[in-house]
């Protein structure tokens, strides 16, 4: 798979039993492809949150070493939701070294738009991602996971730790706030 | 709770395409006759459909296949931050030197090119004894053996009037 510190992990890794005691444990093979699936899915997780693919990588290795250091198995019901608030975790406290990547290659615009009206459009979403950075942090993941993961609320909440309706009083706030933030932005600039 | 209140309750429902049918339509009829709340109610939209353009360009980020990367070991980036430690502050300290030494060998070369250490300033001799006066004017030789000396005669007035050849006489020694 990946050479170097990842390779280390899943080859050296020793299956445990689950804490029911109940399922088999996995085999190294059942433990590459469980941590693949759930790779995917951090990833892009922690691009919504850091936009930078290296260190979206970076992030969510640490995240999996972290699981490994507390011996956590993809057999645990528990693993999937805890690897995704540990991603979130890890991201909204990481400084962000690299800039982020520009947007302009990779919206998905209808080839008929107008080159003005693509590069206020690849503009509007730059401000708009920057506004999502200044979002308190519950604000931010609620929001991310909802608009742009477009998960449900229940599961959202079970990764944040939260109950349903604390999860959608975040979202709420967070729409509003960033709403607040463009139209300030656009009065602004429109000055 | 007023009207416009009530409807933009619903506001997190309507953009989670999660209201019901009576209320998707209550709130409908409410946006056709009420300017604020449409627009209210655009602005979110429009917010939520960037979004989820945002969310599209980093899955299509993420989906880039990766380049595998080998990272050092932990021992050998301590190492390397140690080595490069020691290089930054090895060329500071080569540069300081080297300032200090330029300076100070610019001082040197002054002194030793223009006043060589073994000898002292030298001196410029004016001597009258050896002055000549030809019609009207005082021939003065001066002698100095540093071509880098600038001579810079200063005219002025006698104070008094010695006569020349009388210095000795009068007890004046070259000046």
């Amino acid at each position: 798979m990946w050479p170097g510190r990842f390779e280390a992990m899943t080859y050296d890794l020793k299956p445990a039993s689950s804490p029911s005691g109940g399922s088999a444990p996995l085999s190294g093979a059942g433990w590459t492809a469980a941590v693949e699936d759930h790779r995917r899915g951090l990833v892009r997780l922690a691009m919504k949150l850091v936009w930078h693919r290296d260190d979206a990588e970076d992030l969510v290795q640490e995240a999996f070493q972290l699981a490994v250091a507390k011996r956590m198995t993809p057999a645990d019901e528990r693993f999937g939701p805890w690897l995704y608030r540990t991603v979130s975790n890890l991201c909204l406290n990481h400084r962000r070294k690299r800039k982020a990547e520009p947007l302009a290659d990779w919206l998905d615009l209808a080839d008929d738009v107008r080159p003005d009206d693509r590069a206020q459009q690849v503009e509007r979403l730059a401000r708009l991602r920057e506004a999502m950075g200044r979002l308190p942090d519950r604000q931010r993941l609620a929001l991310t996971l909802r608009a742009l993961e477009e998960m449900e609320y229940p599961r959202i909440a079970e990764i944040m730790e939260l109950s349903v309706s604390a999860v959608r009083a975040h979202v709420h706030f967070g729409r509003v706030r960033l709403a607040e933030s463009m139209s300030d932005e656009k009065s602004g600039a429109s000055r | 709770m007023n009207g416009c209140e009530a409807i933009r309750a619903h506001l997190d429902d309507w953009l989670d395409d999660a209201l019901g049918q009576a209320d998707r339509d209550r709130v409908a009829a409410h946006l056709q006759d009420c300017r604020d709340c449409e627009a209210f109610f655009a602005r979110h939209r429009s917010i939520a459909t960037d979004l989820a353009a945002l969310g599209g360009a980093a899955d299509r980020m993420a989906a880039l296949p990766v380049t595998p990367r080998r990272r050092p070991s932990s021992t050998a980036r301590v190492l390397l931050r140690i080595a490069a430690g020691v290089a930054l502050m090895t060329t500071v300290g080569l540069l300081v030197v080297s300032y200090f030494d330029d300076s100070q060998r610019d001082a040197q070369r002054f002194v030793q090119d223009d006043f060589p250490r073994d000898s002292e300033v030298p001196t410029i001799e004016v001597s009258r004894f050896h002055s000549t006066h030809e019609a009207g004017r005082i021939v003065v030789p001066i002698a100095c053996d540093n071509p880098k000396v600038h001579i810079v005669w200063l005219y002025n007035t006698a104070e008094r009037d010695v006569p020349l050849g009388d210095e000795e006489e009068n007890g004046e020694k070259p000046v």
